[in-house]
This record gives structure tokens, sequence and C-alpha cells, in this order.
């Protein structure tokens, strides 16, 4: 163990292990946690997803436990998903909004029993989830930091887990394993992407799990990716995050900020009753959330179509695998049709991009 | 979720038998709706009961004048005909001054500074100017008081009441920056413009009382406003029924019968009934269930919707605000049984009939809080008295009185010791407060009685104990009253409304309230012809 071990202020249940592969020494704060923001270089690391397979420390992350005969009902009341459809060991994406109907988290569930649920996101919001099971027989726990959450992503993914022993990649609704090689539950899913896959473990399990998968990956070239990579990769594949692309109604700074879930690209049952559903019922998408392209790289600012305002863009990255720019940027319901040609801000000047597609529109999972 | 039979008993439950429910009760049954008041005590009241502290000396026991009583209450249940009556109206207020100086605070504005300018001349001067801005403002938000929040008379003046933009226009001789001062703390806005130590006390006390903020709370001066808007339009003014508080509920009592209204005692509510997500009925202590398809409740809002089996009807946001609604007691009351009417140095005798406030100093006050915000209470308690017995004989048999005391800033749960013990401590120091402004008036104590915030609380039926249902604060006030999306009597719960103290506009033994519950009631369900 090197001394950089002690250097994170809150380090992550993997930090034992990621600490030892940062050769940079380069850190980044996330949601609380400090986790490695550069192992080697960026533009390796990117390689590396590309081309092999890449293992990323994604415990940096809110995780609460809901548990009582009611924690079904309660949470399916309390987001926008019916959970109680989910079988144990399957998961969901979902989000919750306030009275209003405006989103105030996004985050995954994963049902590990009948009455036993777990729900992870970036979001800092479990007053909020607390404080609602008034009336409910459901107990609340906070778990933020007991629990080890590895990504592995990149072409050969599939590959790994079926090396290290787990039984191939699990369906869009995720499975909850337990492996012959060690007695512990490991919930398995595909991560936000809808490219690479989630392994979800209490915090002693994490790094036994990692060094299984580190150990199995050496012969397909397994490499750690660092958050700088990560983010690049997120706003490649079109996944917002909230709080940098969308605000949570309890940080909004304005109430037209707040955006409903149908603004977020996901679309409730307006039958079910949840909260907020009375709201969301009558919500018309005015805003819509796209990921843009452009030869050159842009800068976050504003964004024109045709010659009058369209929207904002809200993070950017240049891709050096497909030497594009990619951002993604709020654009208004009528001008978000994929091809739309738009003109935003540069370094350099005024930049031409061109709309992809819809952020959310690779998430899986969901119900 | 518990559910309830189909078959109704009734069209509406009134929760609670005090005043509140007992008007709302009425006029629904007014308006041919089956009504049933269930009330959880034996005896219905709620904090307006008349007791004895022993025998011979009745005393209104918890809220010891009424009013200023809603006109239109007044006159849709003829409570004169039902046999109310008052012995005294228009009771005045008086700053008692241990030196026998005393500042009369009534409607006549010459008097007030006539006894003022003992103290300072230039305060005599300053006070009908001052005092004149406040009931223009009052005037003003009259109107508001009686509508339920969110009306167009609030949508004319929404972001104008204290800029003062909407009401230079509106309001003759209104003063725009006056209002705009409303926002800041009753002490600021007295130290402002006055010098007398005995009048800011007085003026602040009259403001804040029944709610747990200090006098340099931001706010507080719109509480001076408030209280004066309650007069407005009102001949009778804080006023002594004839028997105390009782005979108030006993005419209301007798109006709800005459109107068809059915009144259960000893039926706590346990829990409400639902028939597929909408209300339909309660259980009572005793395990029977009474249906009705409308239940409005009097009692406070916290106890109402998150204590009885609501809560799962209810959206998240609404359930933390009205976790966060302060509605934790601060007022203690002691009733006095006197084997004599006791001499208050320097006062009229004429003056005994009027409340009685003590509270030398906004320091004072601001030292009492400070106590209570520790869990104790400390020498400089203030306090309101009243002595009901000079003008009502039907209390005390001959040469004998009674003192009403209301006690400010009392905690429900004292931080060491407990109030078993408390009490006789409580009593003794207000006997050694008393001997400074009635030096014989300690001897003079047949009997006590001390009624905690705790056992206030008992008596109401609620949690806390609030004089007022609730602070009277800026964020607990009109829209916000008891949480933004609930002022309007209506709940998020089908077929639950609200109608008690903890509502728009806030407590008081007025009946606006209950007539406005009521009004949004049959809003919903229709009169029947």
């Amino acid at each position: 163990m090197t001394d950089l071990t002690t250097r994170a202020q809150t380090p992550t249940p993997l930090h034992a292990r990621t600490a030892e592969l940062c050769a940079t020494n380069s850190w980044a704060a996330q949601h609380g946690f400090t986790v490695p923001n550069v192992y080697s270089s960026e533009r390796e690391e990117l390689e590396a997803l590309a081309s092999r397979v890449v293992l990323s420390d994604l415990s940096a992350r809110q995780c609460w436990t809901f548990d009582g005969p009611d924690a079904g009902i309660y949470l399916s009341f309390a987001t926008i998903t019916d959970v109680t459809t989910l079988e144990p060991g399957q998961t969901t994406r979902t989000l919750w909004c306030d009275d209003q109907g405006n989103a105030r988290g996004d985050g995954t569930i994963v049902r590990f029993g009948k009455d036993q649920f777990e729900l992870t996101t970036s979001v800092r919001d479990f007053a909020w989830m607390l404080d609602g099971t008034l009336g409910f027989e459901v107990k609340v726990g906070n778990a933020t930091g007991t629990r080890a959450v590895i990504g592995v992503k990149g072409r050969l993914a599939s590959s790994l887990l079926s090396v290290a022993g787990f039984t191939g990649a699990p369906s869009n609704k995720g499975e909850v394993v337990q492996p012959t090689w060690r007695p512990a539950q490991i919930a398995l899913m595909r991560d936000a992407t809808g490219e690479g896959y989630e392994l979800w473990t209490q915090a002693d399990d994490g790094v036994v799990v990692w060094d299984r998968l580190w150990r199995s990956g050496a012969g397909l070239g397994v490499s750690p990716m660092g958050a700088a990579a990560l983010e690049t990769q997120r706003i490649e594949n079109a996944s917002p995050i909230a709080g940098i692309d969308w605000w949570p109604a309890q940080l909004s700074p304005d109430l037209r900020d707040c955006r409903s879930p149908l603004d977020l690209g996901f679309t409730p049952d307006r039958l079910r009753c949840f909260n907020g559903a009375d709201w969301v019922a009558r919500a018309v998408r005015s805003m819509r959330l796209v990921q843009v392209c452009a030869d050159e790289a842009m800068i976050l600012g504003g964004l024109t179509a045709r010659g009058a305002p369209a929207g904002t863009v809200t993070s950017q990255t240049w891709s050096e695998s497909r030497s594009r720019a990619f951002a993604l940027a709020w654009i208004k319901e009528d001008a978000a049709k994929p091809g739309t040609q738009l003109m935003t801000s540069g370094s350099l000047g005024p930049v031409r991009a061109e709309i992809i597609r819809d952020a959310f529109s690779k998430l899986p999972g969901l119900v | 979720m518990r559910s309830a039979a189909p078959g109704m008993d009734f069209d509406i439950i009134v929760i609670g038998g005090g005043v509140n429910g007992l008007v709302c009760a009425t006029l629904l049954a007014q308006a041919k709706r089956r009504v049933v008041v269930l009330e959880a005590r034996d005896r219905i009241g709620g904090m307006c009961v008349s007791g004895d502290i022993s025998v011979g000396h009745r005393v209104s026991t918890i809220a010891h004048l009424v009013g200023p009583f809603d006109p239109a209450v007044l006159k849709a249940l003829r409570l004169q005909k039902h046999g109310l009556q008052f012995t005294a109206k228009k009771i005045d207020s008086v700053a008692l001054s241990p030196d026998g100086r005393h500042i009369v605070l009534g409607d006549d504005l010459r008097h007030t500074a006539q006894s003022l300018s003992a103290h300072s001349p230039a305060d005599a001067k300053a006070w009908p100017p001052f005092e004149t801005k406040l009931r223009r403002a009052a005037q003003h938000l009259h109107r508001w008081l009686h509508e339920p929040p969110g009306g167009a008379f609030e949508h004319s003046a929404r972001g104008g009441f204290f800029s003062g933009r909407n009401s230079a226009r509106s309001a003759s001789g209104f003063d725009a920056d006056f209002a705009a001062a409303l926002d800041r703390s009753i002490a600021e806005l007295l130290d402002h413009e006055f010098a007398t130590p005995l009048l800011k006390g007085a003026v602040a006390f009259d403001a804040i009382i029944g709610s747990a903020l200090p006098p340099r709370a931001m706010g507080t001066a719109f509480l001076a406003v408030l209280r004066r808007a309650m007069e407005v339009q009102n001949t009778d003014g804080h006023a002594h029924p004839q028997g105390g508080a009782g005979a108030l509920i006993a005419a209301l009592a007798r109006a709800a019968e005459a109107a068809g209204v059915q009144t259960k005692i000893n039926a706590r509510v346990n829990h409400f009934l639902f028939d597929k997500g909408h209300i339909a009925g309660v259980e009572i202590a005793s395990g029977e269930a009474v249906y009705a398809p409308t239940i409005v409740s009097s009692l406070d809002p916290v106890t109402t919707l998150l204590a009885l089996g609501a809560e799962r009807e209810l959206p998240l946001g609404l359930k933390r605000k009205l976790k966060g609604f302060r509605h934790q007691g601060c007022l203690a009351k002691v009733n006095l049984a006197l084997g004599a009417m006791p001499t208050f140095k320097g006062l009229d005798k004429r003056h005994l009939k009027d409340r009685l406030i003590i509270c030398p100093s906004l320091g004072h006050l601001e030292r009492s809080f400070a106590s209570y915000e520790q869990g104790g209470f400390s020498s400089d308690v203030a306090m309101e008295i009243t002595i009901p017995s000079t003008h009502d004989t039907t209390l005390t048999s001959s040469g004998h009185h009674v003192l009403s005391a209301t006690v400010f800033y009392l905690p429900s749960i004292l931080a060491t010791g407990s109030w078993d013990t408390g009490k006789a401590d409580l009593v003794g120091m207000i006997g050694a407060t008393l001997r400074q402004y009635a030096p014989d008036l300690p001897d003079l104590v047949l009997a006590a009685d001390v009624y905690t915030p705790a056992d206030i609380d008992v008596i109401a039926g609620g949690t806390g104990g609030h004089w007022h249902g609730g602070d009277l604060s800026l964020d607990q006030l009109g829209p916000l009253r008891p949480a933004a999306g609930l002022s309007r009597y209506a709940t998020p719960v089908a077929g639950l409304f609200l109608c008690g103290a903890g509502t728009h506009p806030c407590g008081g033994v007025t009946g606006i309230n209950a007539r406005l519950g009521a009004e949004a009631v049959l809003a919903h369900v229709g009169a029947r012809p």
C-alpha cells in the first residue's frame, strides 16, 4: 500500500486498489468522495475502452436502502416507476419528483428481495426520501459509502464477466447473482449508457470482486478508467447527469429551470399514482435534452437555430477516438429534431453543430 | 389504509367540539347537511371552557377573552338568541407599571397619549399618528383575513402590501413607506418610533403573544397589524361572555342543536376510514365506526394529516412542510381565586375590567424568550391578566374574585425537572411578580390552577398546545398556513377538510376559520336546496 491511500479525504470502498493504480496522482472530487481522475492518461484509457475492457470505480454515489412490507409501495409512490413489478434481482432506472411534478433526482433501483430495495443516485436527497415514509411500513437507511460499485465497460466487457465466472451479460432489467467464489450478493446490471455493466456489492466485498475482475481480465488487457475519461464517455453516450445537465428541483435557481420527467425523456404511466403525478399528467414537453456534435470543440453557452435562440449547451467534450466534439444541450421542443443544424460557440469562433439524438435515448430498463 | 363500509351515517363529520368545530358544524347543518361533531373529551368546548378553581370561584379555564368574533358568524348563528351575553365589550389594554404610571392602550388615542405623557411627552405626541398608521394598514388587511388565501383580493394585492404599491392607491391615507416596514421586527419598528420601554414592551407583547417568536424576529411588526385587522368592523372587540368562555360554547351548542347537529362526546378519533382512496369515516376510541363521505377537522393540521392515517395519501413535499409547521405551545394559563379585590398601585378602578399587561420592556421579552429557548422560565415572563369577576357577578360569591393570567414564553417540557414541581414554582414566581404591581395580591390567593402548554395540548386535543394553532409568522400565514397548497381548507385527501386555528387566517376565538372551512366544504359538496 502506498501513501496515496491516505491522500483521499473521503475514500471509496475500492480506494485501496484504485490508489495503487493511480500513477498520475490526479484525483477528482465526486459527490462527496474522492476518486481517481486519470490513472495513466485520458487518451490511453479511452483507447482501452474502445479496444479492450476497462474497470472503473463508480462507488461515489448516494445509496439508500428501503426495507419493510411497504418498501415497494412506498418507492412506487415516491418515484415515477412501479417497482412492485420488478422481480427480486431486477433493476430499473427511475426518477422522482416534487409535489409539482418537477424532477428532484434520478437513479437506479435494485430489488434485492420481496421487501428489500436499494436506490443509488448522484443526487443528495436522502432527507426527502426519509421524511416521505411517514405512514408507510418501511425503514429507509443511508448506506452511502458502504457499497462498492464497479463499472465494466468496453468491447470485451461481456467476455470479462464470463471469464470472471459470471454467467454472462445480464438482461436489461439486471440480476442479482451469488457467485461460487464469494458468498456475497452482487447486483449485475447494464450501466446508464447501455453499453457497459455495473456490479454492486457490499463495501467489504468490493475489493474481492475488483481483484477477481482484474486478475481475470489480465489476458483481455483490462485497465482502469478514471473520472475524466468517464466524463468524456458519458457525453459521447448522451448520458446526462443531475446537477450538470439538468437542475434537480430542490437545487434549481429558478422555477423555469425545473424539469418534468417528460423533459428528461421519461414517460411515466399517467394513470398511476405517484408523487407529482397530477402535475406530470398536465405537463407539456417544452424543452428536450439532446446530444449534438460538431467538427470543432464547443464551449458552454447558447445555441441558435436559423438565427434564433434555440437552447443551451450544458456539457461538452472532444472525442479523440471519433475526432469530433460532442455536447449535451437543452433545445426548444420545436427545434429538437435529429439532423437539425445549429450554431454555437467554440473557443475560436462560431461552430456549426447538428442534433444527433435525444439524451437518455439508450437508457436500459425503463419500466 | 383502513377501508370502510359504503353505508354512510352522516353527510359530514366534524372532528373537535371547540369553537371552530361547533361553528363549522352549525353552518354546514344550516346548509341542510346531516352533521355530527365528535369530541374527544367528556365535554365540548376545547380551549373555551369555564371551570371552578375552587368552590365558588369560576373562571374561563384557558381562553379568557372572546373575539373579535366574525360578524358573519354571529349573524348566521344568532348566538344572542341562544343565550350569549357579554358583560364587557371592547376591552382596552393597560400596560402596568410598578410605579403606578400605567399606560392605557385603547381605542381613544388621546387617552393613550395622555397616560403616555407621564413617561415621555415625545412618545405621547408620536403615538396617535403611529397607531393611526397601524389601523389604516389593518383596514387594508381586514378583507384579506375574511377570504380564503389566494382569492381575488390577494392576487390584486400580492407584492403590494409590503411595497405599498397597490395599497397606496386602494386605502385612503395609507402610508406606503410604513407598510414596507412591516416585514421588519416589532422591536425594530418600535425602537424607531418610541423611547418608553413600557410602551414598547406592551405593544410588542400584544403583537407576538402566543407565538414562539422573539420581539426581534423578522415580520413580527406585521403581527401588530394583524391583531388590529381582526378588530376592524367589529363593534364588540375583545369581550367577556357572562359566565366565562364556557358560556360561548353553551350558546354555540344550542345553535348547533337547533340546526340539527348531533354531538358525540368521549369520541376521540383513532383514525380515518377510507373507501377506494376517498375518506369514508372514522373509527373512534370505543372502536365504533362513524361513516360520512366528508370530514372536517378542527384539530391542528399536523395531527389531522400526520397522525390519523391520512399520511399515505399525502404528497411527500407536503408531509415535509407539515413536519416543519411550528406549533409548539409557549403559553401557560394561571387562574387564581382571590379572597378580595387586590389593590393595583395607581390603577383607576374602571380599568380593572381591562386586559392588564405586565411586560415592562422589550428586554424583558427578550430575556423571557431566552429562558424559553433553554427549556425553562425566568422571573421575566410576561403576562396578560383579566379579573372577570369585576363585571361578571356569576363567577364568584360576594367579595371574592378570580384572576385569569395568560403567561408568556413557557415551554411544554421543562429542560430541568418537570411541570409537576414546576407549577408551584411558577405560581410562586407569578405571585412575586404581581406583588410589584398589587402588593396585597399574593396574600389574597385562596387557590390556584395552572395549565402548562402540555396541559393545554391535552385540552385542545392537538400536538404542542399552541395558543393560535401554530406560530403566527410570515412563513406560516396566508397562503402558507398551514402549508403551501393546503391553505384553502381542502386537503389532498379526497373528502377531508380543515377548519381549525392552524388554518388561515390565524387562531383566536373568532370563528373565521370555521366559516371559511365550511364555505370550502360546501363549495365541494354543495348545499342542499
